[in-house]
Parts: C-alpha cells; sequence; structure tokens
C-alpha cells in the first residue's frame, strides 16, 4: 500500500475529511493522505499545541530537550529504523531524489542534531545556555537576564531539502517554542517523520509540534494561524514569502529564507600539480552534485582562475569525470519531462556556440542528462538549470568576482574556495560586502555546520525576546 | 560525451558535385511529395531520407560537426531514425543551411518570445520551393479532401506585413486556388479587422457560399469574445472548414482545448469534423493538420490526432537518452521531413506529446523549469529579472 497519512495533530482534534497529494515516478507511486482543515480546526489544533507547551515545553530544562532531540535523530542512524526505511521508501518518488541521495542526506540529518551540534549552535548564539531556562546575572548589562521564545511559531516549508524543515522545528524547540507546520506540496512525509520520531523519545515534546499540509495562501487557516502565532518561519520563492508577509501583523516576529544562489572559487595555486588538481575537481564535483543543485548551498558556476599548470578548460574536464564518479555512487534522481528538455537545450545551445568558438566546450554524461559541465568563457554568473548542470568559467583574478556576481547579489549565499588560506581574508571581505553568507571549504558547501548563519542570521536569536531584570545581584 | 579540440578541420565545398546531387535529390524528393508517397513500406521514404542525410552531412558545416560527436555519419545509418535530428533550440544559436551562404535568398524569423532570442531559418530557392510545396501537399490532403475549392478568409498578417512570420509564410499555400478564389486578409497592421470579417462570414452565410477559416489560434479566441461582445453567432454554410494552429502565445487568455473547439462550433455552427488544428513549426518544412476531416471525407472512425504525410515521421523520444519510448508514453516530438532539404531533415522540439496512429499528439510545450529545494533555476531567474 502506497499511500500514508502525512499529517502529525493532536489527537483530540477529529478529522473527517481527507484529500489525496499523488506522486508518480516512473517505477512507482505514493499517496499521501492528507486531513482537509479549517480555521476552526487549526485554532483547535493551536490550543492543544499551546497546553502542552504550557505544560512542560515551558519549564522543560534546555538539556533535557536537547537530550531529546538528539536521542530522535539518532534513531535515524539506524538503517532498519521503521521511519528511516519509510523515507528511504518513498522521499525518491515525492522529492524526486535518488535513494542514495536521500540515503546521505538522513546521514547528514542524523550527524547534525546529536547534542554536542545543537549545544554549539546555542553556545553560539546565546553564550550561556541557561539564559533559556532561568535568570541569569549579566555583567556587561549589570542585570539580570532571561531569554524567551515565541509561544507559537508558524512555519510554511518549501522544497525538497529535507534537513531545512528539521532544522526550523529543532530551532523553535531549543527556544521553546510550539510549532505548527504547513509541509510544502512537493514534499509532505518528512517533517511528518521526524516529529514521529520525536514522538518516539519524548511524547511531551513531541505534542508541542503540530503539522500538515494546506494549501499556501489560503485565507480561513493562515488567519487564524499567523494571528495567533508570535513569529511566522517562511521558506520558498520570493512570491510566497511577500505572500506571507503581507498577511503578519507588524508585532509578529517573520524570519524568512528566500531562495539562494552558490559558487564556486578556485584559485591558480590549485591547479598547479595534478594530485592537487584532480582533488579540487573531486570537491567541486561534490557540491556541484549533491542534492542534484536543488539546494540554495549547491553551486551553479566554479570560476577558475587562469595562470595554473592547468587550464580552466582541463580542469571542466577532470570535474566532468568526477562529476560521473560522484554519478556512479550516488545517481542523480529522475527528473520530469521539463527538467531534462532544459538540460538539452543548454547542452544544445553551447554545443551550437561552440561550434564557433572552441573555448566553449560541453562535456556531458553518455545517453542520460545525469551530469553536465559546460566550459564557458562568458564568465558572468548565470544560474544553472539545475540537476548536476555547471558552467566552469574562468578568470584573471580572483577579486574579479565580485564584479561577475552583481546580477544575483540580492540572491547570493555560499562560496566554495579552493584557495591559499591568505587570499581568503581578503576575497571574503569583498563577498560579505556584496551580501554573501559563508565562504567555505570547496567541498563542504553541501553540509553547513548546525551553528551556521544561515543566509547571515543567527536562527534562535532572531525568534528570541530578552527580559531585562534590573535588580542588585543576589549574594 | 566530450567534446575537443582535435576536431577534423571542416571545408565545405560548394562544387559541381553539389549542383548535381542537389538537383538528383530535388527530382526524387519532389516527386515523392507530388505522388504523395505511394510507398506503404516505407522504403522509398528510408531511401531518400538517407539521400538527404548524406547530401546534408557533406554540404552543412555544423551539422557535419554534430553528427560527428555522435560518431553518427552516413554509411553508418541504415535506419531514418538513426539519423541525428537537431534540437530547434540550436537555430537561435546558428545558422544551419545546406546550401552556400550566397544562395540564401529568404529567412523566417522563429517565434522567440520575449523571454528567448529569435533564431533565423534560412532558406534557398530550394528551401523556399519545399516549404510552399509541404504546405501546399498537406493542405491538400487534410483541409480539401473533396477537392472542393472553398472561399478562404485569412486570420493571419499578409506576406507583405509579416514577411518573416512563420504562418504568414504558411498559410497561403493552405489555399485551393481557382481562377476566382483570392484569399481574403482580415489582419492588418492594426490587428484582427473583426468588423469586416463578420460582415463578410454574413455574406457567405446568406449566399451559401463555403468558407475555409484559417489562422492563429489566439485570432479565434480575440475573434470570437468579438462576436460576444456584437452578439453574432454563425451558421456557415455546409462544407466550411476551419483550421487554427500556433496555440494562445500568450496573446490570448487560454483555453482548454476541449473548450476551444466546442466554442468554435457553437459560434460556427460547424461539426467537430470540420475544425482541423494543425501543427507548424518554421524550423519544419511542412505542417502537420489533424486529421479529422480527412476521416470524414473517408468515412472512418478514428481518433482525433496530427497525421506524418507520406514525406515526414514524428518519432517520441525521452528527453534523457533521446531513444524512442515505447507507442502512447509522453516524450519530446522529434520530426523528419524530407521537405528540409535545405536545413535539416531532423529536428528535435521542445513539444511534449505521444505517438498514435500514423501520427501523434501534442499535450503541450515543455514548461518552465524551477527548483524544488531552496535554489533559483535559470528559468525562474529569467522571469524574475527578465533578460539582459
Amino acid at each position: 500500500m502506497n499511500t500514508l497519512d502525512c499529517y502529525f495533530l493532536p489527537k483530540n482534534v477529529e478529522l473527517t475529511e481527507f484529500r489525496i497529494l499523488k506522486f508518480e515516478s516512473r517505477n512507482s507511486s505514493f499517496h499521501a493522505r492528507i486531513p482537509v482543515l479549517t480555521g476552526e480546526k487549526i485554532s483547535e489544533v493551536i490550543d492543544s499545541l499551546l497546553d502542552c507547551r504550557e505544560r512542560y515545553l515551558e519549564k522543560a530544562p534546555l538539556s533535557d530537550i536537547v537530550d531529546s532531540i538528539s536521542a530522535a535523530v539518532s534513531l535515524w542512524e539506524n538503517p532498519n529504523y521503521e521511519y528511516r526505511k519509510v523515507a528511504e521508501k518513498f522521499l525518491p518518488t515525492i522529492s524526486g531524489f535518488s535513494r542514495k541521495m536521500i540515503e546521505e542526506s538522513l546521514d547528514l540529518i542524523a550527524k547534525a542534531f546529536k547534542k554536542e551540534e545543537l549545544m554549539t549552535l546555542i553556545k553560539s548564539q546565546f553564550g550561556d545556555p541557561l539564559l533559556i531556562d532561568e535568570f541569569r546575572w549579566t555583567k556587561d548589562a549589570n542585570c539580570y537576564r532571561r531569554a524567551f521564545g515565541p509561544s507559537l511559531i508558524t512555519h510554511i516549508f518549501s522544497g525538497n531539502v529535507a534537513g531545512l524543515p528539521a532544522q526550523s522545528l529543532i530551532c523553535a524547540l531549543l527556544v521553546k517554542s510550539a510549532s505548527l507546520g504547513k509541509t510544502a506540496s512537493e514534499e509532505p512525509l518528512f517533517p511528518i517523520l521526524f516529529a514521529r520520531s520525536l514522538f518516539d523519545v519524548n511524547p511531551d515534546l513531541s505534542a508541542c509540534l503540530a503539522i500538515s499540509n494546506w494549501k499556501g495562501g489560503d485565507e480561513e487557516i493562515e488567519n487564524v494561524a499567523f494571528s495567533r502565532s508570535e513569529a511566522v518561519f517562511a521558506y520558498g520563492s520570493d512570491r510566497t514569502i511577500n505572500s506571507v508577509s503581507k498577511k503578519l501583523k507588524s508585532s509578529v516576529r517573520f524570519v524568512s529564507y528566500g531562495h539562494k544562489l552558490s559558487f564556486g572559487v578556485i584559485g591558480k595555486e590549485v591547479l598547479n600539480d595534478a594530485i592537487s588538481a584532480r582533488e579540487t575537481a573531486r570537491k567541486a564535483a561534490i557540491d556541484a552534485s549533491f542534492f542534484d543543485q536543488q539546494g540554495c548551498v549547491c553551486p551553479h558556476v566554479m570560476f577558475v582562475e587562469i595562470g595554473g599548470k592547468f587550464s580552466s578548460i582541463q580542469f571542466a574536464e577532470m570535474l566532468s569525470q568526477e562529476m560521473e564518479n560522484f554519478h556512479r555512487q550516488i545517481p542523480r534522481g529522475e527528473l520530469p519531462i521539463s527538467d531534462s528538455a532544459a538540460i538539452l537545450r543548454l547542452r544544445t545551445t553551447f554545443e551550437f556556440k561552440g561550434m564557433v568558438n572552441e573555448e566553449i566546450q560541453v562535456f556531458s554524461s553518455t545517453k542520460s542528462s545525469d551530469w553536465t559541465v559546460i566550459h564557458d568563457p562568458d564568465n558572468v554568473f548565470q544560474p544553472s538549470c539545475l540537476n548536476r548542470t555547471v558552467r566552469v568559467c574562468p578568470i584573471n583574478d580572483i577579486l574579479e568576482i565580485p564584479t561577475l556576481v552583481l546580477p544575483i547579489q540580492e540572491n547570493l549565499q555560499s562560496v566554495g574556495v579552493a584557495i591559499l588560506p591568505e587570499r581568503v581574508d581578503e576575497l571574503g571581505l569583498q563577498l560579505g560586502r556584496m551580501g554573501v553568507s559563508r565562504v567555505c571549504q570547496l567541498g563542504t558547501m553541501y553540509r553547513p555546520p548546525t551553528a551556521w548563519c544561515h543566509d547571515g542570521r543567527m536562527p534562535l536569536l532572531d525568534l528570541i525576546r530578552w527580559l531585562d531584570l534590573e535588580r542588585k545581584q543576589s549574594e | 560525451m566530450s567534446i575537443r579540440n582535435n576536431e577534423k578541420l571542416y571545408s565545405m565545398i560548394f562544387d559541381e558535385k553539389y549542383l548535381t546531387l542537389s538537383e538528383t535529390l530535388d527530382r526524387e524528393i519532389s516527386q515523392y511529395i507530388e505522388s504523395l508517397g505511394n510507398d506503404p513500406n516505407g522504403t522509398q521514404f528510408n531511401r531518400l531520407a538517407l539521400k538527404l542525410f548524406e547530401f546534408q552531412y557533406t554540404y552543412n558545416e555544423l551539422y557535419q560537426k554534430f553528427c560527428d560527436r555522435r560518431s553518427i555519419v552516413p554509411g553508418t545509418v541504415r535506419d531514418w531514425k538513426q539519423i541525428p535530428a537537431v534540437p530547434t533550440i540550436a537555430f537561435k544559436e546558428a545558422e544551419i543551411r545546406s546550401f552556400p551562404a550566397t544562395e540564401q535568398v529568404h529567412f523566417l524569423q522563429t517565434s522567440g518570445t520575449s523571454q528567448a532570442k529569435q533564431g533565423k531559418i534560412l532558406f534557398n530557392h530550394l528551401g523556399v520551393k519545399y516549404w510552399k510545396l509541404s504546405n501546399r501537399m498537406s493542405a491538400q490532403q487534410y483541409l480539401y479532401p473533396s477537392g472542393k475549392v472553398l472561399r478562404a478568409l485569412l486570420l493571419v498578417p499578409p506576406l507583405e506585413l509579416a514577411p518573416n512570420l512563420g504562418i504568414s509564410n504558411a498559410v497561403p499555400n493552405f489555399v485551393l486556388r481557382d481562377a476566382t478564389n483570392r484569399p481574403e486578409y482580415f489582419m492588418g497592421s492594426t490587428g484582427l479587422k473583426g468588423q469586416q470579417l463578420i460582415a463578410r462570414l454574413k455574406e457567405c452565410e446568406i449566399n451559401n457560399d463555403p468558407v475555409i477559416l484559417i489562422g492563429a489560434t489566439f485570432c479565434f479566441v480575440h475573434l470570437m469574445d468579438y462576436m460576444k461582445e456584437k452578439g453574432k453567432i454563425f451558421r456557415l454554410p455546409p462544407g466550411s472548414v476551419i483550421s487554427d494552429g500556433g496555440g494562445f502565445k500568450g496573446k490570448s487568455r487560454e483555453i482548454e482545448k476541449s473548450e476551444y473547439q466546442s466554442m468554435l462550433m457553437e459560434y460556427f455552427g460547424l461539426p467537430q469534423s470540420h475544425i482541423v488544428n494543425m501543427l507548424g513549426m518554421t524550423e519544419f518544412s511542412g505542417v502537420f493538420f489533424e486529421n479529422v476531416l480527412k476521416n470524414y471525407h473517408e468515412r472512418k472512425s478514428l481518433p482525433r490526432f496530427k497525421e506524418n504525410t507520406a514525406w515526414t515521421r514524428t518519432v517520441v523520444v525521452d528527453p534523457d537518452t533521446l531513444e524512442e519510448v515505447p507507442k502512447g508514453q509522453i516524450g519530446l516530438l522529434k520530426h523528419y521531413s524530407l521537405g528540409n532539404i535545405s536545413t535539416v531533415l531532423g529536428i528535435l522540439t521542445d513539444d511534449v506529446g505521444y505517438a498514435i496512429g500514423n501520427g501523434f499528439e501534442v499535450i503541450g510545450r515543455v514548461s518552465k523549469t524551477e527548483s524544488r529545494g531552496c535554489s533559483i533555476s535559470l528559468d525562474e531567474f529569467i522571469n524574475k529579472k527578465g533578460i539582459k
């Protein structure tokens, strides 16, 4: 049976009507059963969430919350864990990633939210984790201080990269907020399975989460959800984010993550010997292949500085071999016709351009659209058509890059670099001025650390309200 | 596939041999088209396609490169299906012609939207001849199966207003002529001449003078909107035909195909069998008509689809592997025409469809790509920013 209930709602809320979201791939299908919700039902859900929060979450020590989350993600490490098996079985059909890619991303999630990582995340933002549990003397401010998270956060998830909803829900729990999550219609399953694994380890904690799907923009539901939330997290396109933000009272904290673009930078110094060049190509291939380029951290372009022993064309060829190697380990997912056709158009365009300009070269997988590397001397940043199609653009100097990425300035996010450490600061400074929020080692773009400043912000601090208690320090 | 620098040197020599070959091809192909094939096993088609492939490989430099890179060259191919087809987007990047530049006498502009580059399809005399011939021969079979001349009212701009527009170049060839029948145009520089057209239709209705209305799909939408506004509907004389093509192209509201058909039936009083949709492309010499009128005439009860004429073939391919998909399955449409003498005989389109009978049906164009995650695809970016 390929129908699963894709909602995680309080037991006491009676559900009467359901609808089915259908997913098809070449070899299998999946039906997500989703309750038809109304403003009234959402109100009942929220009553229950707030009640459970008051009874447990608000009072629970942060260390207990962290332990529960850590225990829940640990369950996912076991290949025989029931929900992991469900995810591995159905997510390829739902999300369009290959099974191997799904396995890899579940492993990443399991690693990212272990106790140690969560404590690093909290400490990097609060310094003192106990600020979430109690009044703490804050010397510099000469007062007691305590952090309060929103009572309720509504999350509007989008897209099919599983880590983001997990991170969003975890951040809410870490500041002791109840969460109402709307899954993306493209991926209604993983957030539900994640919440169920929290239920397995701590039902009091999971009782502060409610997740389901409704049609984005549903006035009745969203009026209730947004008016009762102290904060709203929204992921998605500019259109989604604008439409959510318009519906919020000014007192609501609005944390939005729009769609973003990333790229790689390869310095001439790493292209002077064959081993280092090959290793750089291998790392570039990982970043350009992971998540089939669907994630904001995935690079669209590799800027290659000329002047090393290996030319940018030679690098493109090495990259193409490494893309093939990666594909053999972790295949790309099946594509809808439109996406395959887009790759075909891109390849054809550059193939014909290349017939009159030998600097333009197309390297691509044989008899498939699995991966494409295009060497293109026109080095102004252009977004890729995704699904493992990457451009290699020669540059004279890495400091030319800020000008070349000007057209995408407002969407900049991660930059993976393979350059000598002493050159990183200068490039980083210039990129930071433009709006880049993360400069990391090439080959690690796909796995930002748990404590990263996602899109240049601190996700926990974004949610917090501070109370200053101005009284003398207790003896 | 890896494309390397050490390619052979390409140079096309248009010598005596070129002239002799193109004369032979011209003779054989025009004979084949004019006889409507008469080739039940398709052996003649295959022979001519392979011969044309060899000619185009020899005299079309870019196509030769294209084939060399795929290691598919004349002599290695026995079946027309193996002949490399060029994706239509290539026409926006390059001049794809199988004749010397000096022979060029005409060009058509591809219908690029505001978001895409326009391309040029180049013609020499032979190209123009086959464009006309294959359009005329297709129309004869599918719009005039009885051979009866119909008064032609055209909803396309006349050639003098749009000399390089595909549909304006094609449609005049869809008019069956006799001494008195001259096509009348109802599209001018200011758009659709609704009032004049309605008056003319009224006249034909009263005189019981059957008509054929041919035009762009979106023009019919505008016309029906106008008729609705004026409260006009017609019962066109029996035998009248409507033929439309080109889709809505964002120039009118979009209507479901079945609804659009019922509207035409209601507004013009025609039976379904006399409403013939067509698919034409600037990159392709020849047009694909629906089989409904032909079937009506031959008293055949068959589903509605677009038929291949004797000199064309359509294959539905998987966009990933470019292999043919099992019959009935959805994929990209790849068309071959012996009429494409002056360019390349095979083209791979962005149209999504499936094979049926001795033809195919189109479902639509491939849609724009969108990121399924939190990245941004090129299409989304262009939508947001416009094209530079």
